[in-house]
């Protein structure tokens, strides 16, 4: 049973053909070839599978790419612009928050969330935005610094 | 994880997945937190699978003064918890839609869809028993509203069919006065199955609490309302010595068991405490409007 769909992925127009039962997890990943997008645990409890859809984190693992039409999906992928690491990502590479850099992409997505809701969230609403990524290596503890940084070099350009 | 195989099922509208429902015994999809990880561990293995996201009518989360707060299947916990309607007159709800799972999870998972698993340990539960909450089922027979107590029958069972959907829940307009809340219990921050979760409603008439409703999740087959507990609190001033009773009495009522997570022995304890905050709970908030005017 495949079906043609029509994705809007990083702000361009995609058309993938799969099957029913693909998540937007695996039509990323194996159709669409962004790879930056993990799988980890697969049933959406670590997070590094997050993608923003109209601007929101989801677990992609848990999203039916037919679901996925009609919103606006971005991966890590669609972050850097013309040759230039968002704020996010620069910060996390300067504050040593990327360690074996499997949690990284859904890390920076959340935190891009965050950032465009508060431009200047506290530790505890930075913390809590990330409550849904799970990190093995860092302890967190650079992660937060990161998008503390990324804040506030943002929020200084506004 | 295997991945999944099935056909999917796309109706427009309600009727044509009343329609379709008539025809085929597939599995609902709303936000797919809870189906689609059953999918993928293998629990249940569905040739077709009904997906509502087509239909544009479930995603009405609206209020009315008269008649309350309306949710419709396709509305996300995140939605709900941040809807200042129901953050001020169903804060024990936006509380609950905030507990669950993660940032993630409650941009997919629904408040219908939380019912409908009917996990014991459910989040919404609770909030929703406490605030009088209906269930709005739709079937080719035609519509039917009934109470949550009602419609939970054991762990992971409802009294929902083959070819019905629910197409909402209801929660009534409350009483003026009415403050409630929900507190959970985990071993975690986020991505935590409740260990033990309380919800209390009541309302202030002078010096007393009125309507006062009670209800716990994750410490009996179903989350279930607690009116023995609930009827010592009415018409009463809420002393510490008074909420530590309660706490005694919700705790003797609760049944847990023993599992991964917790003990029953704990569990029961817990029930004992969360109880006594959520009493204290509602002393604050009550005492916070009325500085506030």
């Amino acid at each position: 049973m495949d079906k043609t769909l029509v994705l809007h992925v990083n702000g361009h127009e995609r058309r993938v053909v799969c099957e029913d039962g693909k998540t937007l997890l695996e039509v990323l990943r194996d159709h669409l070839g962004l790879k930056g997008t993990k799988k980890g645990c697969d049933e959406g409890d670590c997070g590094v599978c997050t993608v923003l859809m109209d601007g929101q984190p989801v677990n992609s693992c848990l999203v039916l790419a037919a679901k996925a039409e009609g919103h606006e999906i971005i991966t890590i992928e669609g972050l850097e612009q013309e040759g230039q690491l968002h704020p996010l990502q620069e910060a996390f590479v300067e504050e040593g928050a990327v360690q074996c850099g499997y949690c990284t992409p859904g890390m920076v997505l959340s935190a891009k969330a965050l950032l465009d809701t508060n431009p200047n969230p506290d530790e505890e609403e930075i913390r809590h935005a990330l409550s849904g990524n799970l990190c093995r290596c860092t302890g967190y503890v650079r992660i937060v610094k990161a998008v503390q940084t990324a804040a506030e070099r943002m929020h200084g350009q506004g | 994880m295997i991945g999944m195989r099935f056909k999917l099922l796309e109706p427009l509208t309600l009727d044509e997945a009343i329609d379709f429902l008539a025809e085929t015994d597939a599995p609902i999809l709303a936000g797919g937190t809870d189906l689609l990880l059953r999918i993928k561990r293998g629990l249940i293995r569905p040739d077709a699978v009904l997906s509502l996201h087509r239909i544009p009518a479930l995603n009405c989360l609206s209020y009315n003064a008269g008649t309350g707060l309306y949710i419709g299947a396709l509305v996300t916990h995140a939605r709900a918890a941040q809807n200042p309607i129901v953050k001020e007159k169903f804060p024990a709800l936006a509380q609950a839609c905030a507990l669950v799972g993660s940032p993630q999870i409650r941009n997919l998972g629904t408040v219908v869809g939380n019912i409908a698993n009917a996990s014991p340990a459910a989040d919404t539960a609770p909030a929703l028993l406490a605030l009088h909450a209906k269930a709005v089922v739709r079937s080719s027979a035609g519509v039917r509203q009934m109470l949550l107590p009602d419609f939970f029958l054991g762990p992971g069972k409802t009294c929902i069919g083959r070819g019905d959907i629910i197409e909402a829940i209801i929660v009534p307009e409350p009483l003026p006065g009415t403050v409630s809340v929900y507190l959970k219990l985990g071993r975690r921050q986020a991505l935590e199955i409740s260990i033990c979760g309380a919800a209390l409603s009541a309302r202030r008439e002078q010096d007393h609490w009125k309507d006062v409703k009670l209800a716990l999740g994750a410490v009996a087959p179903t989350p279930s309302l607690v009116p023995e507990t609930a009827s010592f609190l009415e018409g009463k001033e809420w002393t510490t010595e008074m909420l530590k009773k309660a706490g005694r009495s919700a705790a003797a009522m609760s049944s847990p068991i023993d599992d991964q997570r917790a003990s029953a022995k704990y569990r029961r304890e817990m029930v004992g405490v969360l109880v006594q905050r959520c009493g204290l709970a509602l002393i604050q908030s009550a005492a916070g409007r009325s500085t506030n005017g």
